[in-house]
C-alpha cells in the first residue's frame, strides 16, 4: 500500500468553483485515493458520484469558513487514513507528493509564512493573534490532524476572522506541532492569486521543479502550469 | 467546584472486506466517530487483533468458519470476531459503524440482563453485554445448536435465534416512523438504498443526522451566542 492509499483529501469548494473543481479533481485523485467535498450548504458543488458534505453558508471570511474547515479536519482524522491533505479549490500538488515530504506523526507539511503576532488585516477591523498562517496544499499526520482539530474546539469559530489559512496556521501553532516548511524546498510557488500576468513566472518555477500551488483558478492558468508539470523528468505524462 | 462527567466507552468493529468499499466504510466509520463522540461515549474502534487476544480464538474461529455465507469471503467472519473482540475488553456497548447516535446517554444502558439486544428485530447491530454477559455470547456461540439451511448463516441467525433479551426503543431502523425521535438511528444497506436510493450512504446520514445540527450550532457562532471553550475536565468510567 502506498502513502498515496493512506491519503485522505479534504476539499474546502463551494458551487461558483465548479469548473476550476473539475479541472484540479483528476490531480487531487494522484494525491489521495479518498477525496471528500465540503461545501456550504446554500452554494454546493454538482460532482454526481463524488462525496460532497454540506454546511453553513457561503460567506467569504466568516465564522462559516472556519467551521466548514474544523469539520473537514475532523471528519478526515476519523477516517481511518495515516494522512489528511487540505485543500482549497484552487490548489494542487501536480503529480504524486514526494516520499520526503510526507510528515511524520505530530507533524504538518506546508508552506509556512511568519507574520509577526498582531497583524492587523488590511481593509478590514480584524488583528490577527497568530504568527504563522500556512497556504494550502497542507499535508497533516494523522495525530497533527487531530490535535488541530482539538485546538480548533477551543477557539472562536471567528477565529482570525475567517481566514482559513490564517486559521489553520494558528490552531496548529496553538497545538505546538511541527510545521515542515516547503519554502525551502524548492517545490512551492504559490500566490492568493495566479494571474496571467504571472503565468510566466509561474511556469518558470515549475520547470524548475515547483509543483505545490495555491491560487490556480483559471483555467488557462492551470492547463499551462499543468503542461510544464508533466514535461518534468519525475513526473507521469 | 467544576462538575466532572464520566464518559462511557462505545465499540465497534472493523475489518477491510476486499469486496466492500472500503472507502465508503471509512467515510462512515468517522460519522460513526463524530456521532457518538457528541453523545459523549469515546468510541473505540476493536479490529481482529482484539479477537485474536481471547483464549478461545482458535477454537471459536474454526467452529464459525464452517458456517455458510453468501457475503464477500470475510465479512461474516469478522462478524462473528467482533464477539470475541468484545469479550477481551470486558464487555460493553458494541455496535455497527453505521449505528449513528443521535442523542444517546449512558444512563440508557441500565439493563437487568448480562446481554441485551438494542433492536426490536433483534439484529446485533447493537448489543449491551456486562463482561459476564460478552464471555456468555462467545460460549453461547461455541455451544449453541446452530441450525441453517446450509446456503447462509450469519451472527444475525444466531442473536435472533438464542433469544437474547430485547431493548425496542433504543435503536431504530432508518425509515422506521419514529426514527428521528430514536437515541441511536440504524443505516443498513437494505434500510438506507429503500429510503433514499442510489446515495452514498455517508451523505444520507450527513444530511439527515449531522447537517441541522451543524447549521444550528453555526447559526450560534455566527451570532456570537456559542461559547467555543470546553474547559471541563472530563474521566473515562468503563
Amino acid at each position: 500500500m502506498t502513502k498515496r492509499d493512506r491519503t485522505i483529501a479534504v476539499v474546502l469548494a463551494h458551487g461558483k468553483a465548479q469548473a476550476a473543481v473539475l479541472r484540479h479533481l483528476p490531480v487531487w485523485q494522484e494525491n489521495a485515493k479518498l477525496v471528500v467535498f465540503f461545501t456550504p450548504e446554500d452554494d454546493p458543488l454538482d460532482l454526481p458520484g463524488c462525496t460532497q458534505f454540506s454546511m453553513g453558508k457561503s460567506d467569504g471570511y466568516s465564522a462559516h469558513t472556519n467551521n466548514r474547515c474544523r469539520e473537514a479536519l475532523r471528519f478526515a482524522s476519523w477516517a481511518l487514513m495515516d494522512y489528511v491533505l487540505l485543500i482549497e479549490y484552487d490548489s494542487v500538488v501536480f503529480g504524486p507528493i514526494p516520499e520526503q515530504f510526507y510528515p511524520e506523526p505530530g507533524e504538518v507539511t506546508a508552506p509556512k509564512f511568519t507574520v509577526p503576532p498582531g497583524e492587523r488585516c488590511p481593509g478590514r477591523s480584524i488583528i490577527f493573534e497568530g504568527s504563522q498562517f500556512l497556504h494550502f496544499p497542507i499535508l497533516f499526520s494523522m495525530s497533527a490532524c487531530e490535535r488541530t482539530v482539538e485546538e480548533m474546539d477551543k477557539m472562536s469559530s471567528w477565529a482570525e476572522g475567517g481566514l482559513t489559512d490564517r486559521y489553520v496556521g494558528y490552531a496548529v501553532e496553538r497545538a505546538n506541532l511541527r510545521v515542515v516548511d516547503l519554502w525551502r524546498s524548492g517545490i512551492v510557488y504559490t500566490k492568493n492569486i495566479i494571474g496571467a500576468d504571472m503565468i510566466d513566472e509561474a511556469i518558470n518555477a515549475v520547470r524548475a521543479g515547483a509543483r505545490w500551488h495555491h491560487g490556480i483558478k483559471d483555467r488557462d492558468v492551470f492547463e499551462r502550469m499543468s503542461a510544464a508539470a508533466r514535461e518534468l523528468p519525475s513526473m507521469p505524462s | 467546584m467544576q462538575a466532572v462527567r464520566f464518559l462511557m466507552r462505545v465499540y465497534t468493529y472493523f475489518h477491510p472486506v476486499p469486496q466492500i468499499d472500503f472507502l465508503e466504510e471509512c467515510k462512515l466509520h468517522a460519522l460513526w466517530k463524530r456521532s457518538w463522540m457528541d453523545s459523549e461515549f469515546i468510541p473505540m474502534t476493536l479490529t481482529h487483533q482484539a479477537a485474536e487476544a481471547h483464549p478461545r480464538f482458535a477454537e471459536f474461529d474454526a467452529k464459525i468458519r464452517g458456517f455458510p455465507s453468501i457475503n464477500p469471503a470475510g465479512y461474516d467472519v469478522a462478524c462473528w470476531h467482533r464477539w470475541l473482540a468484545l469479550a477481551v475488553l470486558g464487555g460493553g456497548l458494541m455496535v455497527d459503524y453505521d449505528v449513528i447516535a443521535r442523542a444517546f446517554s449512558f444512563e440508557m444502558l441500565q439493563f437487568p440482563n448480562p446481554v441485551t439486544i438494542l433492536d426490536r428485530g433483534g439484529v446485533p447491530c447493537a448489543v449491551y453485554a456486562t463482561a459476564e454477559g460478552a464471555e456468555q455470547i462467545v460460549s453461547d456461540i461455541l455451544s449453541f445448536k446452530h441450525e441453517h439451511d446450509g446456503k447462509h448463516y450469519s451472527d444475525m441467525f444466531f442473536f435472533q435465534a438464542r433469544g437474547y433479551p430485547r431493548e425496542e426503543t433504543v435503536t431504530l431502523p432508518f425509515g422506521h416512523p419514529d426514527w428521528q425521535r430514536a437515541p441511536a438511528v440504524h443505516f443498513s444497506h437494505s434500510d438506507t438504498g429503500r429510503e433514499r436510493p442510489n446515495k452514498f450512504r455517508s451523505v444520507v446520514v450527513w444530511h439527515e443526522m449531522f447537517k441541522p445540527f451543524l447549521a444550528e450550532r453555526a447559526d450560534k457562532a455566527e451570532a456570537g451566542l456559542l461559547d467555543p471553550t470546553k474547559d471541563v475536565p472530563v474521566q473515562a468510567a468503563a
